[in-house]
């Protein structure tokens, strides 16, 4: 059964089967009037939509500096990070410069970039990521826009925009209008290599430094088979620059979506690290069943797989607990999960997010869990694949 | 002359459509959250309740739908982390389900009978990607988790319902 089939089948189920559960056509009805009842309505929806606006959002904010270097920055929060800062800054730093009229220049640079033949990390940085400016729509610009929930302006400010927040807080108070133009520069999903190919999703870490300079790491899911192993890879990240309009008219409020313009991407190429990746293998009995475990650990990742030994294992029991993997380095650090993957009865995989520098020793303990419970667990000895 | 809205009449308007909006198929997720239509009815009230106080918390920053499965996830739990909910039978009670107003199949109960088999968390990741369809990413600003979590759950979900299916399959 693919995807498709069981999202068919699930839809089936809960919109025929469960057809008789009727919905109340006075549910909202009851609830808007009983809080009328309770709530001196107008007055609460003011103090709500002051602090609305005025929410900043709580970004930690790292120190403005000359040649910024993103896996530097980041290196507190995953230190994996810090043993390939040095080598993954990139020489002559990729950048494009965008000239808006109203927002002026942004400029993104990509200052790291580590490929060991399986990962994919990329840190830039955009200055002048947002622009600001008061704004006052015409009729007809006024007549595209869409009402928004009147308590909370659609467009939210952060870390050094406290004048305009403080500004629009003032105007709900007096009761007299105000808007706002926001100019964002940022890199969009489907990085692409030279050749065309969508190296898919990625996750990864953003901030701003108190200058307004955005920083974001992008840490690349599984690389498709096609740009594993290459010598160096060339990719181009997509850059594109919107325009958002947010108006308070004195009594409610109205957002413009965005207007948005693709511009040249950033390319760069980024050669082959020397990094060394480490095997390890390792035998079990799990269940009764003898199993072997083989992973492959880089600085930055490391890949587990399970295989069952014998045709008989059967993890899968939606009744029973069930397996997870935990592995610890060297100096006992244990890994983060990073995802699961179910192959087949006898094969199980399981990705992690690498500790930095490569363990010389690493132990393994299968486990297995029912909920939240750790029912049972085997360790599994490993040693070095030469 | 076309009276002008006051905010507050605004913000009702805009809720009652939020409400017709998502309200039957929020039932049914929560009623297999839950696997108990009459809870699932007060998860839904108390779901909306909680939406409406916190409208203005809504920033557009995720879809309308996220942010309602969010509360809506979180109001479940909280309903099944009260003691006497431990003594309910964890399967879905289909005796005790309304009377269908549409046709439905055989195979619509044993995929339901299927999906209250799941773990928590694995059901609440299904039900979010494939009833809600929501993607990896949004299912995971509902549910609170990074969307690798959300992956690594639904391929669980996905391998322990196909083996279900399958068993059920044999047995019919």
């Amino acid at each position: 059964m693919n995807d498709e089939e069981m999202r068919r089948q699930i839809h089936h189920a809960l919109d025929h089967r469960l057809s008789g559960m009727e919905d109340s056509p006075w549910l909202a009805r009851r609830i808007t009037g009983a809080e009328r009842k309770q709530t001196g309505m107008n007055k609460k929806i003011m103090v709500a939509l002051v602090l609305c606006l005025t929410l900043l959002l709580a970004f930690a904010g790292v120190a403005a500096a000359l040649n910024l270097n993103v896996f530097e920055l980041f290196s507190s929060r995953q230190p994996r990070l810090q043993d390939i800062a040095a080598a993954s800054a990139v020489e002559g730093a990729p950048s494009v410069t965008v000239e808006n009229e109203r927002a002026g220049r942004s400029v993104v640079t990509v200052t790291n970039a580590y490929y060991d033949g399986e990962s994919l990390l990329i840190g830039y940085t955009v200055e002048n990521e947002q622009y600001l400016e008061r704004f006052t729509p015409t009729e007809e610009e006024l007549a595209q826009m869409e009402a928004a929930a009147p308590e909370c302006a659609p467009m939210a400010f952060e870390k050094g925009q406290e004048e305009f927040a403080q500004a629009l807080q003032q105007a709900v108070a007096n009761g007299t209008p105000f808007g706002v133009k926001k100019i964002q520069t940022y890199i969009a999903d489907h990085t692409m290599t030279d050749g065309g190919v969508d190296l898919g999703p990625s996750t990864g870490l953003g901030d701003w430094t108190q200058d307004g300079t955005f920083l974001n790491l992008l840490d690349y899911d599984e690389l498709p088979n096609e740009v594993r192993n290459q010598p160096s890879l060339t990719v181009l990240l997509p850059l594109r620059q919107t325009v958002a309009l947010a108006y308070w008219d004195g009594q409610g409020q109205y957002y413009f979506g965005h207007t948005e313009q693709t511009r040249a991407p950033v390319a760069l190429t980024v050669r082959r690290t020397a990094a060394e990746a480490l095997r390890y293998e390792g035998k079990a009995t799990v269940d009764g069943v003898e199993a072997k475990v083989e992973i492959e650990i880089s600085v930055v990742k490391a890949r587990a797989a399970f295989t069952a030994l014998e045709e008989d294992f059967h993890p899968l029991d939606a009744e029973g607990p069930w397996y997870e993997l935990r592995l610890k380095d060297d100096k006992g650090w244990e890994m983060a999960d990073n995802g699961w993957t179910w192959e087949d009865d006898r094969h199980m995989s399981f990705a992690f997010t690498g500790n930095g520098a490569l363990p010389s020793a690493l132990s393994a303990q299968l486990l297995m869990v029912d909920g939240e419970e750790i029912v049972d667990q085997t360790e599994i000895a490993l040693a070095p694949v030469p | 002359m076309e009276a002008v809205k006051g905010p507050d009449t605004q913000r009702e308007e805009a809720f009652c459509d939020l409400v017709g909006r998502h309200q039957a198929a929020l039932l049914r997720t929560c009623c297999c959250i839950l696997n108990d239509p009459q809870l699932a009815q007060d998860a839904v009230q108390e779901t909306f309740l909680k939406a409406y106080k916190a409208f203005g918390g809504f920033r557009k920053e995720s879809s309308e739908k996220t942010w309602l499965m969010r509360i809506a996830v979180n109001t479940c739990r909280d309903m099944k982390r009260r003691a006497w909910f431990r003594l309910v039978d964890r399967r879905m009670p289909l005796d005790r389900l309304p009377e269908p107003s549409v046709p439905f199949t055989p195979r619509d109960d044993t995929v339901l009978q299927c999906i209250s088999r799941l773990p928590q968390k694995e059901r609440e990741a299904i039900l979010l990607y494939f009833y809600q369809d929501l993607t990896l990413e949004e299912a995971g600003q509902a549910l609170g988790v990074p969307r690798s979590t959300v992956n690594s759950r639904l391929e669980r979900a996905k391998a322990r319902l196909k083996k279900m299916l399958e068993g059920e399959e044999q047995d019919e």
